[in-house]
């Protein structure tokens, strides 16, 4: 059991920090996209 | 030992097991070159396992040239990163640039991993009778995975080798063979698995569905060699784990963006690519020895990844479903499906069931930059594993 529980915990942290590492990623080539255009 | 018994022990040390290993060495091989699944590495791999598996091998244990691969290679995990280069050589960010918001398609579509990790420890939640464990060579009483196995199971669901090997290498080594077979085999079997999935989870209309090819952005060549490097430093400084990874795929990137390496990025496209690929397979397939592979936990992680294929897949194209709720220019729901890293093979697949329902419908730019960006979640999930439990 204390496996499962551990997995569960686990399993929410690394969902959530997949979207928080490519949600940063997406703020910055956002960001870069804007400071530097294709002239 | 006589020498007429010297002779003879490869014959007297003949297993039923040996007989089955070579088996799927054969098969391996025979699906590498008939099927064409993933023959650069299916084919060594399978060469690999019929190595091992002949009994008192040479090649493999103390002096064995595939031990020595192996611990040059594998137990360092230098080749996983060498072929991370030449991914990342291979790989043109542009069309995640152009639509950064593939980006979470990559992260979507890497619940599969863990939702594979959680079922793989929820077999030692099942209460095995004592006799069939007894039948099937089971301790009672151990669980079946320890968390890190599960983590090392669940990692198939990445759909990347060379992150699968990674990670298996360092949490469930006796399980590697099995790991990386899952992994590249059903990699080769993306056409077969993610069709059917996608087809349950979308209606007729959301196949149709157009998207544009670039919508209108150009990508600076500031940016696209910005990209590598910026990539690398956020990753490694949010999980410094993920550095070897992340870095060396960007590393590639770099070579191939900053145009005044060609001869490099050729190299680590091509020879590099060509050379640890050869290596690579050989040292895995030399694993898979019968008594290690030959065991109900196979089986289950055989089982496991291959959910892991189907849970990405799902919740990928579940993800984009949601996402189109607040859109005004909907897209196609099944680039979700791509946020896998099976690159390129997994847009490719999109993008032909896109035109089986409207053959004028191209949404492969769009899919690659889901695609590419699998890639990228693949090894942040790779290494946010590594980093809760190593």
């Amino acid at each position: 059991m204390d496996i499962y529980k551990d997995a569960l915990k686990v399993m929410g942290i690394g969902v959530g920090g997949v979207f928080l590492v490519l949600a940063i990623f997406y703020i910055l080539v956002k960001l870069m996209m804007k400071i530097f255009p294709e002239e | 030992m006589s020498t007429y018994e010297k002779l003879l022990e490869g014959f007297t040390g003949f297993t039923w097991q040996h007989a089955v290993m070579l088996a799927i060495g054969s098969v391996l091989i025979h699906l590498a070159i008939k099927k064409k699944y993933e023959p650069l590495l299916l084919l060594p791999i399978g060469f690999g396992a019929i190595l091992a598996n002949i009994p008192y091998s040479a090649a493999i244990g103390e002096g064995g040239f595939l031990t020595v691969l192996y611990n040059a290679g594998i137990a360092n995990e230098l080749f996983p990163i060498l072929i991370f280069i030449a991914i990342g050589a291979m790989i043109d960010f542009t069309p995640l640039l152009k639509q950064p918001v593939t980006l979470f398609f990559g992260a979507a579509a890497q619940f599969g991993i863990f939702a594979a990790m959680l079922l793989a420890a929820s077999t030692n939640l099942i209460d095995i009778p004592e006799a069939i464990a007894n039948f099937m060579g089971l301790d009672p009483g151990v669980p079946l995975f320890s968390l890190k196995e599960s983590a090392a199971i669940g990692i198939i669901g990445a759909a990347d080798g060379p992150t699968s090997i990674f990670v298996g290498n360092k949490f469930a080594p006796r399980y590697i063979g099995a790991i990386t077979v899952a992994a590249y085999s059903y990699m080769a079997l993306v056409p077969m698995i993610q069709p059917p999935v996608i087809r349950a989870l979308t209606t007729k209309d959301e196949r149709k569905i157009r998207m544009d090819i670039d919508y209108g952005v150009k990508v600076s060549k500031t940016v696209l060699i910005l990209f590598p490097i910026m990539i690398t430093i956020v990753a490694g400084i949010v999980a410094p784990i993920s550095v070897p990874l992340i870095g060396s795929l960007m590393f590639g990137n770099l070579v191939r963006e900053c145009g005044v390496l060609e001869r490099l990025s050729q190299t680590a496209q091509n020879e590099l690519g060509n050379i640890v690929t050869l290596l690579l397979g050989i040292t895995i397939g030399s694993t898979m020895v019968a008594e290690q592979f030959l065991s109900p936990q196979t089986i289950v992680i055989l089982i496991i990844g291959l959910l892991a294929f189907v849970f990405d897949t799902a919740f990928g194209v579940l993800f984009a479903k949601f996402v189109n709720l607040f859109l005004k220019r909907k897209i196609n729901p099944m680039i979700g499906g791509c946020g896998i890293s099976a690159f390129p093979m997994s847009a490719r697949v999109v993008q032909q069931m896109a035109q089986k329902e409207d053959p004028t419908n191209f949404i492969l730019m769009p899919a690659i930059g889901a695609n590419v960006a699998g890639q990228i979640g693949s090894v942040i999930a790779g290494s946010i594993i590594l980093a809760l439990l190593g």
